[in-house]
Order: C-alpha cells, then structure tokens, then sequence
C-alpha cells in the first residue's frame, strides 16, 4: 500500500512567551521549549493512524503541522508527496481538519449557515456546495437540525456538526483530533463506527486520529504512533505494540501503552 | 475572492439579523451623536469661529463630515486587526485558517465587508444630517467625495494593516489603536479645524494622511469642490497610500510567516 503521509525527523520548539516586548527584549531569541524531537513516521493510504499520547506529548502540535497551520524546524512532512512547507495551499486542499476545540462555530448562526459559511471558504458556491452540504448532513445525521442556531446543539452534535464541515472539501486525509473527548460512550461509538464504515470503508479515506484514550486507540486504529514528551517511542499495531512489552507485563493496552512511555 | 467577501457579509448580516434590535439601536445611537453635535454647532453658531467661515459658517455641517470620516477611518484602522482578533477568541479562526482561503485573504474579505457596512452608516449618516438637521447637501459632489473616501481609506489602512501585523504575531496591537486613534482625532481636524491647533501641532497634521482626507472631503461634500480643486489632498493621500500599502503588505506577510513558527496563529 502507498504512503500518504511521510514525515521525516520532524522537529518543533516553541518560544516560552510570544509577546511583542518580551521578543524585542531578547532581540528574537526567546527561550524555547521542545515539543517534537525528530518523530518520524508513516500513514499509508486508507488507513485509521492514531497518534497516542498523554496531555502535553506533542500531538496537537503534529496535527497543526499536518495542516499547515505551523511550520517545523526541522525535518520534513509531505502529504500524497506533496510538501507542507513548500506547498501549504496544496497540502490544505488534500487535508481535513476537525480541531479538538468545541468552540470553533458561530453559535448564533445555524448549522446549515456555519457549513456555507466554510464551504464558501473551501471555494464552493452555488448548487455544488449545496448538495455536498446535504449529503454531508445526511451522512452525520443531522439533517434534521440543521436550520436550528448551534448555540442549543449539544456536544455530539457539533462534533457530527465538526465532521461534516470538513468532508464538504471532500479531503484525501482526514484529521481528527481527539474526537471523542468529549462525547458520551454511545455517541463515542457511533462517531468510531462512522469513521471505520463510512470514511474509510465507503468512502477509502485516510484518517489520522490524535487521541489520549487507549480504548479509542486499542479499537479504532490500524496503526499507532506513539508519543511521548515530544518524542517518537514506537510504531504499530496494536497488536505489535503489545508485543513489545514483556510478557510478563503483557495485560492489555494500558500496561503496552505505561511500558512504552517508561511510565511502569 | 468576490466569494469570500459574500462569504463575510453573510455571516455577519445573518448574525446580526438573530437580533434585530441591535439595528435599531445602532440607528438610535447616530441619530443622538449627531444630535449632540447639532446643540453644539447651535451653541457657538451665534459666534462664527473664523476658521469656520470658509464652510458658510455652519459647526453642525463641518462635524458631520468628521463623523463621517471618522467612521471610515475607525473601519480603516481597525477592521483588520478586529477580523482576526475576533475568530481568536471565538475559537473559529483555526477552521478558517485550515480552509483553502489564505491568511491575508481572509482577513481582507472580512474587512471587505466592515468597509461596505461603514459606507451604509455614513449615507445614514448623511441622511439623517440633511433631512432632521438642515444639512444643505445639494451642491456636494458626489463623485470627488467618493474619490477622496476612497484614497483616505487607502491611505489609513497601512496603519489597519500594520496593527493586524502586530496582532497575528504577537497577538498584542489592539492598546495601540486606542493611542493611533486618539492622536488622529487630536490633530487631523475631525471636530475642529487644524487652524485652531499651536503651530508645532499643525506640522504634525500635515504629515497626517486624515488631515488631508478631511480637507478634501469637506471640500467635496460641503462646497461642491471638484478633482482639480482637492488635487493637492488627493495627491497627498496617493503618495501616502503608494508608499504605505506595500510596505504594511510586506509585514502582514511577515507576521504570518513568524506566527506559523512560533505557533501564535490560530489560539488566543
């Protein structure tokens, strides 16, 4: 199977503070700190890739990597060989992103306005953005509250709502990050269920899913990468994830995932 | 383009529209500003100040153009910045920045739109001078006040721009506004004229693009005055707008470069 995504000793520093004074006070060298250590990895095409981590591991920053929204220092990133520095608007094109924040509508606009208010964004109009708009709805189940103002949608609903925003640019690569915080159990599985059935199974989709949730990881993902402080510590399956703890510690995904971060 | 500016009006007509009074309010609120400089006129219009003379002698008319402008000139100078500050910290400017749009296109649209809304409320404005107030319109010409809003936005919204700058690298910019404005308003002669100014402080009017935008306008507006007779403020406002743009362009361009570095781009 190909490759999709590629990325090659990625690296990532952030300055302490970004505050106007602060830079000019250090004339432009602010005090960083790490949050990618050359992690390198691959995601193959139509493939569930899951990036695990705890809080603060590097995941997010990965993610924003991947949809060009920040730039690496170091090391490489392409999507369908394309790279993200060189060719962000490229990138964008063939990249969906569902961003973890619950914020991220006009809660006083509808459903239906905030998804033509986006796909006019992605550069659609007219008829083309109204049947994609519809089918994405149809798809996510909430059609029927669509014209209803996003302020009384509950958290599942605009996680759905989340989704169907970024399949009306129809994207090669779907990104999902922590799709499931904050969604109740059976909301959470039918949000997996969609992933695995639709996105991937109908529609041959690739989709990259940064989560701290073993369970999600465990059963949704073809393959993992793991991250810890910044770093790349293993690659796999679930199966070969498990397969690198030692037997004797062998009882599941939570004491593959302790042993693999140095946590037990 | 044309679509992203649609895009922009849209939304922000719809979310207006969820709270209709905010309309009515805001018409209510310009009819009492305007009020409130009728009284004043009428207070010292007994009194003719000569600066004014040139004008027929009229406070209430000369104010209004200033409201005008300054309506423009608000929009000028902080649309831009407000377009991303906005989305920062209503949590949507990351889904924005994902989409095929660029950064610089979307904060352009966004203004877009601030911009032809600032032009509805100054022929309210306008409107509300000449039909409640007495304004005497007729003898304006339209076409050279249209020229001279046009070059005075184009020549104040460097400074928009370069605040935008400030904003999306820095997230910090908006306290500088405040100051910008405040020495605009003091010394370009929005409520009075410059001529009433210390000399030191007319000097620095004159480096000002608003001092000349207000003398065309007024010019335009008040006394009929054509292109060759505002030549010398329009002139002014190109040079300012020629040297400006491109150079608040390149540091936009900048400050998006440095944001996508240090992270700052799409979080409050």
């Amino acid at each position: 199977m190909m490759s999709c995504i590629i990325a090659e000793g990625l690296a990532k520093a952030y300055p302490e503070v970004i505050s106007l004074t602060a830079w000019l006070r250090s004339r432009g060298k602010l005090a960083r700190r790490s949050a990618l250590r050359d992690v390198s990895f691959s995601v193959r095409d139509g493939e569930i890739f899951g990036i695990l981590g705890a809080n603060g591991a590097g995941k997010t920053t990965l993610l924003k990597i991947l949809s060009t929204l920040v730039v690496p220092d170091g090391g490489r990133l392409t999507v369908g060989g394309r790279d993200a520095v060189r060719e962000p608007a490229v990138v964008r094109a063939a990249v969906g992103l569902c961003p973890a924040e619950e914020r991220s509508f006009y809660t006083r606009l509808s459903g239906r306005e905030n998804l033509r208010f986006f796909g006019r964004l992605q550069g659609l109009g007219g008829r083309e953005l109204e049947r994609r708009l519809d089918e994405a709805a149809r798809r996510l189940e909430i059609a029927d509250r669509l014209d209803s103002v996003v302020q009384g949608y509950s958290t599942g609903m605009r996680q759905r709502l989340n989704v169907a925003r970024a399949l009306l640019a129809e994207p090669r690569v779907l990104i999902l990050d922590e799709p499931t915080k904050a969604l109740d159990p059976v909301s959470a599985l039918r949000l997996r269920r969609f992933v695995r059935e639709e996105l991937v199974g109908r529609d041959g989709r690739t989709v990259v899913v940064a989560t701290n949730q073993l369970d999600e990881a465990w059963s949704l993902c073809d393959r993992l990468l793991v991250l810890n402080e910044g770093r790349a510590v293993a690659e796999g399956t679930p199966y070969e994830l498990e397969a690198l703890t030692p037997e004797s510690k062998r009882a599941g995904a939570l004491e593959s995932f302790l042993h693999l971060v140095g946590g037990a | 383009m044309l679509r992203l500016i649609y895009a922009f009006a849209r939304r922000d007509v719809m979310a207006r529209s969820t709270s209709p009074f905010s309309w009515v309010i805001q018409v209510i609120s310009m009819l009492f500003f305007a009020s409130m400089f009728f009284f004043i006129g009428k207070t010292f219009d007994q009194s003719v100040a000569p600066s004014l003379r040139g004008f027929h002698g009229h406070y209430f008319a000369y104010a209004l153009v200033g409201l005008v402008f300054a309506r423009f000139q608000t929009v000028a100078l902080q649309s831009f910045a407000t377009a991303i500050r906005a989305d920062q910290t209503a949590g949507t400017l990351e889904a924005m920045l994902v989409t095929r749009a660029s950064v610089p296109a979307v904060v352009f649209s966004a203004s877009a739109w601030s911009f032809a809304y600032a032009g509805v409320q100054v022929v309210l404005y306008l409107l509300l001078g000449a039909l409640l107030f007495g304004v005497d319109l007729r003898h304006a010409d339209v076409a050279s006040a249209l020229l001279s809003l046009v070059l005075a936005v184009a020549a104040t919204s460097p400074i928009g721009i370069l605040v935008a700058a400030s904003v999306v690298a820095f997230r910090q910019g908006n306290s500088l506004l405040s100051v910008i404005a405040g020495a605009t308003s003091l010394l370009s002669g929005v409520f009075y004229p410059v001529a009433v100014l210390p000399h030191a402080l007319q000097v620095c009017a004159a480096f000002l693009p608003a001092t000349h935008a207000l003398g065309a306008l007024r010019q335009a507006v008040l006394l009929g005055a054509g292109v060759p007779e505002i030549w010398p403020h329009l002139s002014i406002l190109l040079v300012f707008a020629a040297i400006g743009m491109p150079l608040a362009l390149a540091v936009f361009a900048l400050a998006v470069s440095h944001a996508k570095r240090v992270g700052s781009l799409s979080y409050v």
